[in-house]
């Protein structure tokens, strides 16, 4: 190394701070591109925490399932045996009707909304308190790019804010830096819903006189440009007047329930029609 | 050189099971940060270039795995490792009550770090609820770091790739 072995650490960290500092300039200048080093980075990982997600459910099915069978009797052993097996068959059928329910549901949207676009199967959730994102198995291969709308048979998912080749990134709508321009169904109060982590979403920009009911539906307004008209994203349900400033401060529910989701559907523009 | 061809899927993996495996473990609830304790470690032990580029790599790949924001934890984690270094002069940083003490505040800081990124570029205040989760994220990793530590001296010992002071 040619840097003397005192000033080193110096070097070394000055180097990498400034490299740290380009990237995160970059980022922050461009939001909505998907890098090289990153799509890379998203395609060598995905099958690993595919594989580690998909073995961790059969273990957890195998352990859910199996557990109370070891330590009977022999004699029950051979029907609890067979129980097991018809209950697999039973749960394989189970799971092939609920997933052609979901399925339906998806195509159901699909054709009553008349939206062209992808199924996507969700292959990792990231839940943690900043970040609120799932991954799909489809990437800009399948016609998938940075900002198009993801919607399941519950309502509105998120939008896409990574594309790599055969992955892509989805931010859901409770994520913090998720905005979106809704709709109230009944009072048809205008807002800009933002997410807010675990606690759900909050409306935001909706001025005192507006007259919110808890209950009703939130709807997307189609400005914007992300979303389509009329989708579902919540229901408010509260509305709290008692709080200063200009706006009210209501808490709206997420329609869609993030932990269940394993299918999705990714709307694209009507030109870049794919399935 | 074979360390630096084998550095990006050593922190691939590593993060692939703290995202995931480790994840599970704590029911989703918090996510411990092994990679931050291996930035702490390296920076301890390695030498300056071997372990900048880790702490480097392992942030660069862990906001492409998790962060919103490219950058941020790469700039994080370089700066923790810089802090590390200076200290590791300074003061006595080999035993226990420093890499305990160091991994705590080390989660405390990259709480108040990300929650001050978030209130400068996009005007969401999340520090009260990041804390709350920061906090127990902290004690979890600074219980764990010294078990890791053994267990990284061991693996160390075997790859050989501890620095000559």
């Amino acid at each position: 190394m040619l840097i003397p072995k005192k000033y080193q650490t110096i070097g070394v960290a000055s180097v990498l701070v400034v490299a740290s500092l380009v990237i995160l300039s970059v980022s922050l200048h461009s939001p909505g591109e998907t890098y090289f080093f990153r799509k890379i980075v998203l395609e060598i990982s995905s099958p690993a925490v595919d594989a580690i997600n998909t073995s961790i459910e059969g273990v957890r099915n195998v352990w859910k399932r199996y557990l109370f069978l070891v330590g009977l009797e022999e004699e029950n052993r051979i029907l609890r045996g067979r129980i097991a097996q018809l209950t697999k068959g039973l749960n394989d059928y189970r799971e092939l009707y609920y997933e052609e329910r979901r399925l339906r549901g998806l195509a159901g949207l699909k054709e009553s909304a008349k939206l062209p676009g992808v199924f996507c199967r969700v292959i990792d959730r990231n839940n943690s308190y900043l970040f609120k994102t799932i991954m799909l198995n489809k990437g800009t291969s399948d016609g998938l790019r940075v900002g198009l709308p993801v919607v399941s048979a519950e309502g509105v998912v998120g939008r896409i804010v990574e594309a790599s080749w055969n992955v892509s990134k989805v931010l859901l709508v409770v994520d913090y830096n998720s905005n979106i321009d809704v709709v109230t169904q009944e009072s048809r109060v205008q807002g800009i819903l933002q997410g807010g982590g675990n606690a759900g979403c909050s409306l935001k920009y909706v001025e005192r006189s507006e007259d919110v009911k808890i209950g009703e539906q939130v709807l997307t307004s189609g400005l914007g440009g992300v979303f389509p008209k009329g989708l579902i994203v919540g229901t408010v349900l509260n509305v709290d007047r008692n709080v200063s400033g200009l706006f009210l401060k209501v808490e709206v529910m997420p329609a869609v329930r993030f932990s269940r989701l394993e299918e999705v559907f990714v709307v694209t523009p009507e030109k870049e029609k794919v399935q | 050189m074979i360390y630096y061809l084998l550095l990006p899927l050593f922190c691939l993996i590593v993060l692939i099971f703290q995202t995931t495996l480790l994840n599970l473990l704590f029911l989703g609830k918090i996510s411990v940060e092994v990679s931050l304790i291996i930035v702490v470690y390296a920076g301890l032990h390695l030498d300056a270039v071997k372990a900048g580029f880790l702490a480097f790599i392992m942030g660069f790949i862990l906001d492409c795995l998790t962060g919103f924001v490219s950058g941020l934890f790469t700039l994080y984690y370089v700066a923790v490792f810089l802090v590390v270094r200076i200290l590791s002069f300074k003061v006595y940083a080999e035993g226990y009550p420093f890499i305990v003490g160091f991994t705590f505040i080390a989660v405390l800081v990259e709480a108040l770090f990300t929650a001050l990124v978030y209130l400068v570029f996009y005007e969401v205040n999340i520090l009260s609820g990041v804390l709350k989760v920061f906090l127990a994220q902290a004690l979890v990793a600074c219980l764990l770091s010294p078990a890791l530590f053994k267990a990284l001296d061991r693996l160390e010992g075997v790859l050989n790739v501890r620095e000559a002071r």
